[in-house]
């Protein structure tokens, strides 16, 4: 059972990995810092951070596990960073509370990360961590669905947006699809990371628990789908939009 | 802050209708938000798209005498301008991401 959520966690890694690095390379050529900020955020925390801080504890050796978790969790910290202030320089680049937002966002990760760390270091006992690690995990874990909401709420906003000015064909139907399928991605986080965050209070194992399992199995396929979709999308999946747009803007007539 | 496609609107408003500063950026902030827009990067294209057909509706709930000529003024000081605003807006990054 635990090797499916496995399986689902290393595509959505790979993905992640292959997104970030494409993203990145493009920032190159736009010189643009939304690509970049996007690009670093896939790469340091799914890519790189998550599955760093995973593997650690199952090192035997503290001399190996101790480096690679401290490493991993920099990354996480570093790239869920990135990912704040993606939002803030995209979708409310002039706002001074969206960068203070993402400032404080940002401030309480770096709080988090040391703190996780902090237990990491104190113990090699799991349990141990994890009752040390309890209130610094509680905070990036609001934290990280917070800034779900934001993005699923952002997504939803341009999405409408964008399909009043379809009406007025001044926008894209594969661009705003884009802002639909970005909506969907804050939501499913927000789902996978609520639900998880709910069996750890409670003191489930999210390994072994079926609902937890389930539904961090789900996440994983549905974020890397809509990965896909939004950053490297099929050419038939682009004419199916194109498609629909037409026909829909054809019923209007 | 709005961009100069809006703010040059805005100026031929309150100059061509006698509208104030105010009830002049109100009613094209009614009719981007018709439109999907915000004032703060529209383009001149986009906003010239607003002043044909979404504009006047509420020139004509301001009571404009008339909407035409005042939209003609609009379209005008459009013309002037250059197309592409130098800020970046949410739709033209979620063009770049996957292209």
């Amino acid at each position: 059972m635990a090797s499916i959520p496995l399986l689902c966690l290393v595509g959505y890694t790979i993905v992640s990995a292959i997104v970030g690095v494409k993203l990145i390379l493009r920032s190159l050529d736009s010189r643009g810092v939304p690509e970049l900020l996007a690009g670093l955020s896939y790469v340091a925390a799914p890519a790189l951070g998550y599955p760093m801080c995973i593997s650690a504890p199952m090192i035997s050796d503290r001399a190996i596990a101790v480096p690679v978790y401290v490493t991993g969790e920099v990354f996480l910290v570093s790239g869920c960073c990135c990912f704040f202030f993606f939002t803030v320089k995209v979708f409310r680049p002039g706002a001074q509370w969206a960068i203070w937002s993402a400032a404080f966002g940002s401030a309480v990760m770096v709080w988090s990360g040391v703190g996780i760390t902090h237990a990491f270091l104190s113990s090699s006992n799991p349990q141990q961590v994890a009752e040390l690690a309890k209130t610094p995990l509680a905070a990036m874990v609001l934290m990280l669905m917070l800034s779900y909401v934001w993005t699923a709420l952002e997504g939803m906003r341009y999405y409408r947006m964008m399909r009043k000015r379809m009406a007025l064909d001044l926008a894209d139907a594969v661009v705003t699809n884009r802002f639909l399928l970005w909506g969907f991605s804050g939501l499913t986080s927000l789902a996978w990371i609520s639900v998880s965050a709910f069996f750890l209070a409670i003191g489930a194992n999210l390994g072994t628990d079926p609902i937890p399992v389930t539904v961090t199995s789900a996440g994983g396929i549905l974020n890397t789908v809509l990965m896909v979709l939004i950053f490297m999308p099929p050419a038939a999946y682009v004419r199916w939009v194109e498609r629909s747009a037409r026909s829909g803007a054809l019923a209007t007539v | 802050m709005a961009s100069s496609a809006f703010e040059a609107a805005q100026g031929a408003l309150e100059r061509s209708a006698g509208m104030e500063r105010w009830t002049a950026r109100g009613a094209l902030q009614l009719a981007l938000m018709d439109a999907g827009l915000e004032a703060a990067n529209v383009t001149a294209a986009q906003m010239k798209v607003v002043v044909d057909r979404l504009l006047p509706k509420q020139l004509q709930s301001q009571k404009v005498a008339d909407i035409p000529a005042t939209c003609e003024k609009v379209r005008d000081a459009l013309a002037l301008l250059g197309d592409e605003p130098k800020a970046d807006s949410p739709d033209r990054v979620f063009s770049r991401l996957a292209g």
